[in-house]
């Protein structure tokens, strides 16, 4: 057995011993590496089921800043299935690197390549079991460092660097405001413990101006985070220009932690008024943003980082009901879909492109490829039977139970633009003719992933119990029941 | 068991042919035997409330169970999708290329449609109809004729939007129930509305959804133009299962969850309906007849057909719901036949522009006896089971506030919909007139006709079309169990 | 059994039809046996009901829905449908085997033998109705055969498009009968004709109610009965064969309407407003299709007008209250213009398809028999003392003497016009020197045509005595009129036959033009215009609205200003970092506004 905080450690051991090996036996095929981070995550995510019940909520010491609810040990699994499934892309997606990187030997800078998602993968899990804003602080930056890294890895691309720029200042700005607001926050409560902050504001005798500008301010860098409006405005050109596998490792990895912490963070302020009305402001802002700044769109990776905001949007629903159950399962579903269309994507550009056209036809050059961006697509739209459709059934259900009436239109209208560019890349894999047909290659290993990411969306789209029973008893669904 | 096996046999056979067994042959069998099945069920089913009825927990959490059921109302629908099925599949011509994928789409949406009638639950009642649009979509825009992808595009974003509002409709119908009696399952929900649990203004609201997802899947006016294109482009079984069977999943709600669970809400909107459905007869019953070709013609004379279902529903009595119960059952057979002949022209003659054809009698006699036939059936020529509907339709209409002092908005309503008996009688004999009588251009003196083996399905469709005209009582005696109970509650 | 014998009446041609379409469509020879068979046995049956009518018949439901809708299928055996059905059986049988020789030939035999089988199926399930719904199916079922008999040379393009027109005018008087039926079914609650009858005291409170409904019943036999303003379609029927002529659109469905009219009289009667309408229906039409008789030289087309305005004569005893009259007129009617038409038939096929009487002439003496029959059917139908017309028509004008004078006046000047264009026919075509190759060589058609003409020619001369009278109908003996009607009605007729005579004796073209008569009162070019400028033009503009306005209007327009609005957010991403820093500063201001201030 082991205590849940081991986790976190195994990951980063694991991650120096990969950095170790790079580094001494230069020699070793690169991928063996990617190989053996894989099995290493697997390993941890095999631990994390067998793990010491933690003490009770209101303990002192590390337990103050540290929790291992469900929801954490959830998101701590999420976290290693994520990177687990973007090392695997990165396989696929190591030539690409190569190319970009002229460097000495024909596979410098691949180790890297392979190691630095362990730490991220760390800091996010840390992320999942904050509760104290300084710890949140901490993890978010290291989450945040090895994205630096990561976003601007191809460096010899000018896009990337580029990306890379831009992401390392916008996310610098916000970090710097999520500073800013924690102290203001500490000022007013004299507290960083979201615990105790809780009790101090039930208590009730505060300033509320500061404290809801610490708020606000805190919210900036979150809002970054999770790519909402409007602070989405770095998501296109960051997506695009990322590595393939880093932007899906952005899109999901980092949205889901922020996810987590902003349940977390917003918890003990949702007694303000407020805060409802800020949230469902940037939710439908989000919605109409991400939904219909997509629809123009022709480069596929594009579309999917509007997207991205999309889902952010609909996520936020869920958040404003402080439903964690909806946004835990919306989350999954996320995952899988995401991941997949992006796996899909890594392959098929390598050989064409990265935009919508490069699918046309796609069905006759490989029908199992084709079949998987399709379920990607059918569950990114909502189309029942995948886990996108339960996701967003149980979003909206959650909204209809808050009556947030506002939000439940505006989602309708948005999903329906939603299944428009969703549908606009089906239809080009399907309906249009490709000027070659040749086939397209493909490994074992993501063949077996992308089958098994199939399997996953259509077995949560008719059978989500699992997920939801994983996630019992949590303490955001006790504050949820208790609004 | 014999409804499980109706239900998911054509699932089993588009797996089977999509693993490689014999497209064809397959099929026919699977259809075959479903229809074999449901006549077996149609004879079995007797008394009130639902038979056959197997149930299968998914999630305790959200009292979510698969169930199974029928009634008498869900089984006329399971039948006529049955007979579809079977003759869509006999109708299906050679197909140049991916033929397997072919045939495990008819199948698919054959079973999608079963499932959605026969489910007892709200959300697999949702779900399989849901399943059953995307083969859909993938026939129109695969094996599609003409302008297959803008066709296949409309038809995919109306519908898609449609039944994402309906999706709406039926959570707030599910969440407007207290706590306590809250559940998928139809019945339960029945009895919680019956036992007044569902609050008169939620009941407004959800009404209106229910009858925008369902009118928009349903073609209702003014959202009906995806119709008639997607129709012409169809290849001719898809159009035959869409605007048989599929299209009906809307009317088959509006019957098994708006009219009864929302009575409220029906009588708030009976105005609204009424004004939408007169726009169905009339005004498209016009743009029918200025259509041009054929396919078309044919679209929107099935657009315009929904208005008089839509009539019986709104008619609010038991004669107008059965009348609307056995339309839907007419309507789909009779339009299926028109579809599947028009595909047998469009196949010989590469063109359906009415200029263009004429004569064609002579030297197709079975295809013009059969279209000729399948006309007369849908412009309500008595003897064929659109008849029997229509005058229950009428009559249900017509009696609902009569008195002897005038005409108030039904009897209106009743008015113009028998006009519109005379409009969809001239187009339908213009149509057939301008293909299959006068003067035949000399180009289509060498066409042949129909193969000698589609007698069956033709004869099949025409059978059941006589059946129900000749002896409608067969249906109104196991429909109205059904209906009783709505009309009786208030 | 006895109880099964009409059913089998009804049912056989219905086997019969079924049977040739289904089996015997590919050995005509025998899909006429069978059809022809199954008309015979019919009128057997019928002489055994008429002699020793069944006490009860069995009934079936069709729809029970009570207590809202009961609609048997019944049958009704009283005098009247007793007589009709005589009628019916008697002149099909006969005209079936006329048939046989007529169409000996015809490639579509066994089509053109199954509708008509369908046919008598049809009318006689009119004729044994017990209710409205069951009367208004077989209705619109004779409606459906005389559509496939019109049309039977359907690549013939007058063919198609006079079955076309045929049918839609029906529908459109349809859709007054269904309408009026509703109405009454909703007043009385039922649809049964005793049930009605005995339920009338609740609709005759309401006398505008009543009246509406009447009328809108009267609009199912102004279509079937082709009167005006919906008769147009009768004379561009005569497209289809000529027995078709003689059968449907002479002797019997066009019969259906006055039929129907005299089923429902306690309908009607209770309506003055409602009867007067009617009356005078009857008589425009009688006038108007007198006069345009006059100037036709289609030989079936005249036959036709004559049918129209002896319709309209029938149409105007039933408007003066009393069905008997009608009823006689019609039966009599029935055997002399059936006998008629099957004589032109005999002379259209011996002139290989000539109709234009003007192209003939000079047959009497090379068709004798057809000359002879052909003349008595002509001499009853102008009502020439004795023959059967003379009475049947004298009936009807001394009722109109009682009731009416106007009509009365109109209805001799008609009875005059009647005997004007017969005989200009008669003269034009049995007399003077033939006028064409053809009819240099006619020669007398085959006794299986023949025959029936002289089977028919015997009531038509004798149905009008008193015994024919007595039995199959009781017709009033009008009072108080005397012996003034009968003279001025030969002398109307005398005065007529004077007239053809001086003006058609011996001539080679038509002497007289009246344009207005002969292009048939502009009837068919209005119809036209006014379809054209309203349901032609409104759905032009529907079809517009639908594919610009809805389509791409309101769906397009919708979708394209989203895309707009999204095509416009792109510009946000200028991809310059100050600029992001810029917004995202913004947001930031917004965001604390919001939130602190808000």
């Amino acid at each position: 057995m082991f205590s849940a905080p081991t986790l976190e450690i195994e990951v980063v051991v694991l991650g120096l011993f990969i950095l170790m090996i790079e580094s001494f036996a230069s020699g070793t095929e690169k991928r063996t590496l990617a190989i053996a981070s894989i099995l290493g995550l697997t390993t941890v995510l095999c631990c994390s089921f067998f793990l010491l019940p933690p003490p009770p909520a209101s303990a002192t010491g590390f337990w103050s800043f540290y929790t291992a609810d469900p929801l954490a040990i959830f998101f701590k699994r999420f976290a290693l299935v994520t990177t687990i499934l973007v090392l695997i892309m990165m396989i696929d997606y190591a030539p690409v690197v190569r190319q970009r990187i002229h460097g000495v030997s024909g596979q410098s800078g691949l180790g890297e390549f392979f190691a630095l998602p362990l730490f991220t993968c760390a800091g996010l899990m840390w992320m999942a079991s904050a509760i104290d804003f300084v710890m949140i602080f901490v993890s978010l930056e290291v989450v945040t460092m090895s994205f630096y890294v990561l976003v601007a890895f191809t460096r010899r691309n000018l896009l990337s660097l580029e990306a890379g720029v831009k992401y390392l200042i916008l996310s610098a700005l916000s970090t710097g405001f999520l500073v800013y607001g924690i102290t203001w926050i500490f000022g007013v409560t004299g507290e960083t413990n979201l615990a105790r902050i809780t009790e101090e504001l039930s208590g009730g005798d505060f300033e509320q101006g500061p404290l809801l500008f610490g708020m606000a301010l805190v919210l900036v860098a979150l809002g970054f985070k999770i790519a909402a409006v409007p602070f989405q405005i770095w998501v296109p050109d960051v997506y695009q220009g990322a590595p393939t596998p880093v932007t899906a490792y952005l899109s999901v990895g980092s949205k889901a932690a922020g996810f987590v912490v902003l349940l977390r963070v917003l918890e003990p302020f949702f007694m303000l008024p407020q805060m409802e009305r800020l949230l469902v402001g940037t939710a439908v802002l989000t919605l109409i943003y991400g939904n219909l700044a997509a629809l123009p769109q022709t480069n596929l990776k594009r579309l999917l980082a509007y997207s991205s905001i999309a889902h952010a949007g609909y996520l936020l629903v869920g958040v404003v009901c402080l439903s964690g159950e909806a946004v835990s399962f919306y989350l999954v579903s996320y995952l899988l879909m995401t991941i997949l269309s992006f796996a899909v994507l890594v392959v098929v550009a390598q050989q064409t492109g990265e935009s919508i056209e490069d699918f046309n036809g796609l069905a006759k050059r490989s029908p199992f490829l084709s079949f998987a961006m399709l379920v990607a697509m059918a569950s990114l739209a909502g189309i029942p039977f995948t886990a996108g459709f339960l996701g967003k059934f149980f979003i909206f259900d959650a909204a209809i139970r808050h009556h947030q009436t506002t939000l439940v239109v505006v989602g309708v209208v948005t999903v329906a633009c939603g299944f428009y560019y969703y549908l606009k890349v089906v239809r080009a894999m399907y309906w249009e003719n490709s000027a070659t047909t040749d086939a397209i290659p493909l490994s074992g290993l993501s063949r077996v992933t992308m089958a098994a990411l199939m399997g996953g969306i259509i077995l949560l789209g008719v059978y989500p119990q699992p997920v939801l029973d994983a996630l019992r008893p949590s303490t955001v669904n006790a504050a949820s029941a208790a609004r | 068991m014999i409804l499980l096996f109706i239900v998911f046999c054509p699932l089993l056979a588009a797996m089977l042919i999509l693993a490689g067994a014999p497209a064809r042959k397959t099929a026919l069998w699977a259809s075959g035997l479903t229809l074999l099945a449901t006549i077996v069920a149609f004879v079995e089913l007797e008394g009130d409330g639902f038979s056959f009825v197997t149930s299968l927990p998914i999630s305790a959490e959200w009292r979510l169970n698969f169930t199974l059921g029928l009634d008498g109302l869900s089984l006329v629908m399971v039948l006529l999708t049955a007979i579809v099925t079977l003759a869509a599949v006999w109708f299906t011509g050679k197909i140049s290329r991916h033929e397997h994928a072919f045939y495990a789409c008819l199948l698919l949406i054959a079973a999608g449609a079963m499932g959605a009638f026969a489910s007892l639950d709200l959300f697999f009642f949702y779900a399989f109809h849901e399943l059953a649009l995307i083969p859909t979509f993938l026939l129109i825009g695969i094996w599609g004729s003409g302008n297959r992808s803008a066709a296949a595009w409309k038809i995919t974003i109306y519908l898609a939007t449609g039944s994402f509002i309906l999706l709406l409709g039926l959570i707030m119908l599910y969440r407007s129930v207290p706590e306590a009696a809250r559940s998928f399952d139809l019945r339960l929900l029945q009895n919680a509305a019956d036992t007044g649990q569902i609050p008169a203004d939620a009941q407004r609201h959800i009404y209106l959804l229910l009858l925008l997802g369902f009118g928009i899947l349903i073609s209702l006016f003014p959202f009906h133009t995806w119709a008639p294109q997607a129709y012409a482009s169809a290849p001719a079984p898809a159009a035959m299962l869409h605007a048989g069977v599929l299209k009906k999943f809307g009317l088959y709600g509006l019957l098994r969850i708006a009219l009864p669970m929302l009575p409220e809400g029906t009588r708030h909107w009976a105005w609204l309906l009424i004004i939408l459905l007169l726009g169905n007869i009339i005004y498209v019953g016009l743009v029918t007849i200025a259509q041009k070709r054929l396919d078309w013609m044919l679209g929107y004379s099935s657009v315009m057909h929904m208005g008089y279902i839509f009539l019986g529903i709104a008619s609010g009595n038991i004669l107008g719901t059965n009348g609307a119960a056995i339309l839907i059952f007419a309507h789909g057979l009779s339009i299926a036949l028109l579809f599947a002949i028009a595909g047998e022209v469009r196949e010989r003659t590469g063109s359906l522009l009415l200029q263009d054809l004429g004569g064609l009698a002579k030297v197709m006699p079975m295809a013009g006896l059969a279209f000729g036939l399948g006309a007369f059936a849908s412009i309500g020529l008595p003897g064929f089971a659109n008849f029997s509907a229509e005058v229950m339709v009428f009559f249900g209409a017509f009696h609902n506030g009569a008195d002897m002092k005038g005409f108030h908005i039904y009897q209106v309503a009743t008015l113009l919909a028998l006009w519109g008996v005379v409009i969809s009688a001239v187009y339908m004999l213009r149509a057939y007139r301008a293909t299959f009588m006068g003067s035949m251009p000399e180009q289509w003196a060498t066409l042949s006709d129909l193969r000698a083996r589609l007698r069956l399905p033709i004869g099949m469709l025409i059978a059941a079309l006589l059946w129900i005209g000749f002896f409608p009582q067969t249906f109104v005696r196991v429909l109205t169990p059904a209906f009783r109970t709505y009309f009786s509650v208030k | 059994m006895s109880s099964l014998l009409p059913w089998s009446v009804l049912l056989l041609p219905l086997i019969s039809a079924a049977g040739i379409v289904l089996i015997t469509r590919r050995w005509p020879a025998i899909s006429a046996f069978v059809s022809v068979g199954s008309a015979v046995i019919g009128f057997a049956c019928s002489c055994a009901i008429f002699v020793s009518p069944p006490a009860a018949t069995a009934e079936f439901t069709w729809i029970d829905l009570r207590p809202l809708l009961y609609v048997p299928l019944g049958l009704i055996l009283d005098d009247l449908s007793k007589m009709m059905l005589l009628l019916v059986t008697g002149v099909g049988a006969l005209i079936h085997i006329y048939s046989l020789g007529y169409m000996r030939d015809d490639a579509g035999k066994s089509r053109y033998f199954a509708s008509l089988s369908l046919f008598m199926f049809s009318m006689l399930g009119i004729v044994l109705a017990n209710n409205f719904v069951m009367m208004f199916i077989f209705w619109e079922l004779v409606g459906l055969s005389s559509y496939l008999l019109i049309g039977h040379w359907f690549e013939r393009d007058s063919a198609a498009e006079a079955a076309k027109k045929a049918f839609l005018t029906n529908r459109i008087g349809d859709f007054g009968f269904m309408l009026g039926i509703l109405m009454i079914w909703a007043s009385t609650g039922s649809v049964l004709f005793q049930e009605v009858a005995s339920q009338m005291g609740r609709i005759t409170a309401h006398p505008g109610y009543l009246s509406v409904a009447a009328l809108l019943i009267f609009c199912g036999a102004v279509g079937k009965s082709a009167q005006f303003p919906l008769h147009v379609w009768l004379p561009d029927a005569m497209e289809g064969p000529t027995p078709i002529s003689a059968l449907i659109h002479a002797a019997t469905m066009v019969a259906a309407g006055v039929y129907m009219l005299v089923r429902v009289a306690f309908l009607v009667q209770a309506s003055p407003q409602a009867l007067t309408v009617i009356a005078w229906i009857g008589t425009i039409t009688a006038v108007m299709a007198g006069l345009i008789a006059t100037q036709q030289n289609d030989i079936k087309r005249i036959l036709a007008y004559s049918t129209l305005s002896q319709l309209g004569y029938m149409v105007m005893a039933v408007g003066l209250a009393s069905g008997e009259a009608a009823m006689f007129h019609l039966f009599t009617h029935a055997f002399f213009k059936a006998l008629l038409f099957l004589g032109a038939g005999a002379i259209i096929v011996m002139l290989h398809h000539e109709q234009n009487i003007w192209k003939m002439g000079g047959l009497a003496r090379k068709l004798r028999v057809t000359f002879f029959t052909f003349l008595i059917g002509t001499l009853a139908l102008i009502g020439c003392p004795p023959f059967s017309g003379f009475f049947s028509k004298d009936a009807i004008l001394a009722l109109a003497f009682e009731k009416n004078t106007a009509i009365f006046a109109l209805a001799l000047f008609t009875a005059f016009l009647t005997a004007f264009y017969m005989l200009r026919l008669v003269l034009v075509v049995f007399f003077g020197k033939p006028r064409s190759e053809n009819a240099e060589h006619g020669k007398e058609a085959p006794f299986v045509m023949t025959g029936p003409l002289l089977v028919l020619a015997v009531p038509a001369f004798l149905a009008g005595f008193g015994f024919f009278a007595r039995t199959f109908l009781h017709v009033p003996h009008a009072e108080g009129a005397g012996h003034l009607v009968p003279i001025l009605a030969t002398g109307a007729m005398l005065v007529g036959v004077a007239l053809a005579v001086l003006l058609y004796r011996k001539r080679e073209s038509d002497p007289i033009d009246f344009a207005i008569f002969r292009r048939r009162f502009y009837l068919d070019e209005f119809y036209a215009w006014l379809i054209g400028i309203t349901q032609e033009l409104l759905a032009k503009i529907a079809a517009f609205f639908d594919r610009w306005i809805i389509d791409a209007g309101g769906v397009g327009g919708a979708s394209g200003a989203t895309w707009g609005v999204g095509s416009l957010l792109r510009f946000l991403q200028v991809g310059n970092l100050q600029a992001y820093a810029f917004l995202f500063g913004l947001g930031i201001v917004g965001l604390i506004y919001f939130t602190v201030f808000g």
